[in-house]
């Protein structure tokens, strides 16, 4: 054990790779990797088999992550995205292909729940002739669907080991590690071509598809002949009666409806908020904060600019920590759970399944609720998140659509307390109807004049389940610091240009620069400029700002300001991760178009609000 | 046996149908590693108005959108 390091790190598949953490020893003696359909359980055998805390998740495509552990031996472990063969329709699968084929060994691990579905993959990877095992998971909920799967004569006729388990108690798993010393390449379909034959063939589209019939019809006669079905039991009836209810667009209404406020409860009010009042002021900028100063200021005079830089109102010290800290952690860490919360239960795909057709209108299709939802906790971490979806376009479209039309949980936290002001529930109506209408127009825009076609849905359904605390603790940790990893980075940038600007004065200049289109064409107060500009810094300081200035504007300037800050550019480290992720031709794009869509369309509701008088 | 160039879109919840054809090579090649194959039975178990298609077959459900539902071609037994 001691000379293979302890640490083992998620890297994501979308961006090069990962930094300090990558310390996978060089002298590795096998590499094994872990292959399976999506939702077959293949995280949580990841993590039986590490100990790695890792993503483990309920969405079907949701594993762009490649987690990597060590098992003893120096034998390296990879997780692959969830695939149903190997056929590189996208990026997941292209990942996945290709860590398949370099692998020493293989863990293919199967859902005894949808053996004939999963078996392709399997007959997929013996045909590459991988020397592999295979590990038919989720043999519980098979057992309550009545499902009777004979494993001997299943791995007779795959000619490779095959574990049954049920990873979520550990049951098998034990039985993983030593079945890998008796992997082999198992029996080829009938007439199957020699491996490099075979991948020439499947190199050519029509080939292709007639190999795949060859290969399905051969899983589906295997599955056939394992497999025998008895009577299923009440839990599982009520597990499909549940999954067919959330599909019912009232149910799904409504059900949303709920889950909404939840999360406004929740993660706007709690989270935003109470917690955020007693982490940053209270926490931070009681104690930290200060702290920071008095030893910045003990070796740099206060007036000086290396002050302001480390330790100012925006210095790379204190803003940055006070923001990474005291806002985003507890923000980003309950919106995490919450949305692990939906995805384990299985209730998040149903949401997909509902919110299809209209996200298909906008060139989207329903994977997009994931970063969507994501969007209203941080456009950041859900930006980030669009890597979820299958192309390019749609990333595009859904980044544009993130950083201009979502209000972030920082922003929203403010925003309820104005619009309190500004006349409750009318405000709101007219806030949320043009904020609607602003993505639809923008959506449908995209779609037209964007190259290319999107993608249509075919997604997975998993079974509605309890879900594991186990699991979303996991998730939801993972999650977070991989996305903190990420973005602290970024905050930190955005504070140090920030504090730059103010040093050498560019910032008061902006805001005199901005200050004819705030006063004549929003009709707003002077000083509303400088809080446009505070909200590219953080979106909330922007919102914040309105709140103090509040007491001297009308109902419909604030709804007109809020409106504006809410379509103003999204602030530095989204812009920054929509840099990161689309290139600085769209990023520059996405930022020009906010400022003209911002201003335009609140040009256009200070002068309809303003002069119809509904508020 | 009417088997006009129904597709996935034109069938209700409850019904069981039979995959006639399914237009496009590579969503045919894709839903044949799922098992959703020309000759295979499957029972609509969900539609979404103006939206996807919920389909079961055996264990697995499955959601599709309304543009490959257009592209796959079915008839009732
Ligand atoms: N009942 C049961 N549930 C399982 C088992 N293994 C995994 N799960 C659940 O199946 C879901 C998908 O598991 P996950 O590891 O995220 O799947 P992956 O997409 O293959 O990585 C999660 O909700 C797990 O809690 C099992 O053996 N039995």
């Amino acid at each position: 054990m001691n000379s293979m390091t302890q640490d083992p790190y998620v890297c994501s598949s979308g961006t090069s790779c990962c930094g300090p953490t990558e310390e996978i020893p060089i002298d590795i003696s096998e590499t094994i990797v872990l292959a399976g359909n999506p939702n077959v359980g293949k995280s949580v055998v990841f993590n039986a088999l590490t100990g790695l805390y890792t993503n483990v998740s309920n969405f079907p495509g949701t594993t762009v992550d490649i987690p990597k552990g060590m098992l003893s031996d120096k034998r390296l472990l990879k997780d692959t995205p969830g695939v149903y063969g190997l056929s590189k329709f996208s990026e997941e699968e292209f990942v996945a292909e290709k860590a398949i084929l370099a692998a020493d060994k293989v863990i293919n691990v199967v859902s005894a729940l949808s053996l004939e579905r999963d078996l392709f993959l399997t007959q997929h990877i013996i045909d590459f002739q991988k020397p592999m095992i295979v590990v038919l998971n989720q043999m519980d909920e098979a057992k309550g669907q009545g499902l009777e799967i004979d494993v001997a004569q299943l791995q007779k006729y795959l000619g490779v080991p095959v574990i049954p388990t049920v990873a979520i108690t550990g049951e098998g798993i034990d039985k993983i590690l030593p079945a890998l010393a008796n992997a082999c390449p198992g029996n080829p379909m009938p007439d199957c071509p020699d491996v490099e034959q075979l991948k020439q063939l499947e190199e050519n589209p029509v080939k292709r598809l007639h190999i795949y019939g060859l290969r399905r019809q051969y899983v589906n006669g295997l599955s056939q002949r394992v497999l025998s079905k008895g009577v299923a039991s009440a839990n599982f009836s009520l597990s499909r009666l549940m999954g067919k209810l959330f599909l019912n667009p009232l149910v799904g209404v409504i059900s949303g409806a709920i889950a909404m406020f939840a999360l406004y409860q929740i993660v706007g009010i709690w989270i935003a908020g109470d917690l955020v009042n007693i982490t940053e002021k209270t926490i931070m900028l009681g104690y930290v904060v200060p702290a920071i100063q008095t030893v910045v200021g003990a070796v740099f005079p206060k007036n000086t600019a290396i002050y302001t830089i480390l330790a100012g109102e925006f210095g790379v010290l204190t803003m940055s920590l006070q923001y990474i800290f005291g806002v985003l952690f507890p923000l980003i860490v309950g919106f995490y759970v919450y949305i692990s919360i939906l995805e384990d239960c299985g209730y998040l795909p149903r949401i997909a399944v509902l919110s299809d057709g209209l996200l298909s209108k906008i060139g989207l299709n329903g994977r997009a609720v994931i970063p969507i939802i994501l969007g209203f906790g941080c456009v950041t971490m859900a930006t980030v998140s669009t890597r979820v979806l299958a192309t390019q376009r749609e990333r595009t479209i859904a980044s544009t659509i993130l950083a201009i039309t979502i209000p972030c949980s920082a922003q929203i936290a403010v925003i309820i307390a104005l619009m309190a002001l500004a006349g409750g529930f009318k405000a709101w109506l007219v806030y949320c109807t043009i904020l609607f209408v602003v993505l639809l127009v923008l959506g449908t825009l995209l779609n037209k004049l964007l190259p290319g076609k999107s993608t249509s849905l075919m997604l997975d359904l998993p079974p509605m389940r309890l879900p594991s605390i186990k699991n979303i603790a996991r998730k939801s940790w993972v999650r977070t610091m991989v996305f903190l990893k990420e973005a602290a980075p970024l905050f930190i940038i955005g504070s140090l240009l920030v504090s730059i600007t103010q040093v050498t004065g560019l910032l008061t200049a902006s805001e005199h620069l901005l200050a004819p289109i705030t006063v004549n064409l929003l009709h707003l107060p002077a000083q509303t400029a400088s809080i446009f500009i505070m909200g590219m810094v953080r979106r909330d300081f922007g919102a914040a700002g309105l709140y103090m200035l509040a007491n001297q504007m009308t109902a419909s300037q604030i709804l007109t300001a809020l409106v504006t800050i809410t379509l103003f550019v999204p602030c530095i480290a989204s812009f920054t991760v929509i840099w990161k992720e689309r290139g600085i031709t769209e990023s520059s794009i996405v930022l020009a178009g906010s400022w003209l869509i911002a201003f335009v369309v609140g040009g256009i509701v200070a002068h309809l609000v303003g002069g119809s008088g509904i508020l | 046996m009417k088997s006009t160039m129904l597709t996935l879109n034109d069938i209700k919840t409850g019904q069981t149908v039979v995959i006639k054809n399914i237009m496009d090579v590579g969503i045919a090649t894709q839903a044949m590693r799922m098992g959703i194959a020309i000759g295979e039975s499957v029972t609509c178990i969900a539609r979404v108005p103006a939206g996807p298609t919920v389909i079961q077959k055996g264990g697995m459900e499955l959601a599709i959108g309304e543009g490959l539902c257009c592209q796959i071609e079915v008839a009732f037994e």
